[in-house]
């Protein structure tokens, strides 16, 4: 949906997508190196184009560029939706960056903080394929805990992965980010010198 | 022959990973799950500080692996 929530890092910054990132997404989706374990994407500019303008039309979805502060370079992208106020939750993905940013740790802690602080949620989650362990794994190092429900599925273009629910509620998000600010502040330092 | 810089990366990465990096392990992202990208950047800080050297900014978030790692370091102390 159209939104107009943006937020300030200590190097990266997020404001709303706009038609005008079409191509970029596009470059970043259909990268063969980071688009392993997400949901294919259309080559084709119009068909991007045509998603985002879907997009823009569907409410409790909002969806962030990721832009390195200094220079204002556009880094990745990141999203969060299904946005149900009713029980305070919300889902967060489609996150993907350039393979030479650092902005994931602050990336991450942004798209907390939209959830959190800005919209007040109690309970955000993300669903990872199992064999994306390093973002399992960045996830729980962040603080997430796994969820043991039944077991998750992605469908990647007709292949079925197993895939993992990690989530946190409210009450642990000051732990979360104590953490994942941590790792956001070195990261400018190491941009900064 | 042993090479030092190796030696002293792997070293670091033991530390940074709970356990010991064996001389012929090609340690990287790719084979290590728990090289994300917060401890990404506890690796680029720890070999930084024990091997005296600072990484250019352009290659920080390239450098996941020891391989790399060992030749920016390589690179930098001949610089």
């Amino acid at each position: 949906m159209r939104h107009e929530i943006r937020l300030q890092g200590h190097a990266y910054e997020i404001r709303p997508v706009e038609i005008a990132d079409a191509e970029f997404m596009l470059q970043l989706r259909t990268n063969p190196e980071l688009s392993q374990l997400i949901h294919p994407t259309s080559p084709r500019l119009g068909d991007q184009l045509a998603y985002l303008e879907r997009y823009f039309q569907t409410a409790g979805d909002c969806y962030f560029i990721v832009i390195r502060s200094a220079t204002g370079r556009r880094e990745g992208a990141v999203a969060l939706y299904d946005i149900d106020r009713a029980p305070g939750q919300a889902e967060w993905g489609r996150w993907i960056m350039r393979q030479d940013s650092m902005g994931a740790p602050e990336a991450a802690l942004l798209i907390y903080r939209v959830g959190f602080d800005v919209l007040g949620l109690n309970r955000i989650y993300c669903r990872t394929a199992a064999a994306n362990a390093n973002v399992v794994a960045f996830h729980t190092a962040s603080g997430l805990e796994t969820n043991a429900g039944p077991a998750l599925a992605h469908d990647f273009g007709g292949v079925i992965y197993p895939a993992v629910e990690q989530f946190v509620m409210h009450d642990r998000w000051p732990a979360v980010a104590r953490t994942l600010d941590q790792r956001a502040r070195a990261v400018a330092r190491l941009l900064a010198r | 022959m042993t090479d030092a810089v190796d030696v002293a990366v792997r070293s670091v990465l033991g530390t940074v990973f709970g356990r010991p990096i064996a001389l012929d392990e090609m340690l990287s992202a790719k084979t290590e799950p728990a090289w994300d990208s917060l401890r990404h950047v506890e690796v680029l800080l720890a070999v930084e500080g024990a091997l005296d050297v600072r990484f250019d900014e352009e290659e920080l978030a390239q450098l996941d692996s020891v391989e790399k790692l060992v030749r920016s370091v390589k690179r930098h102390r001949a610089a």
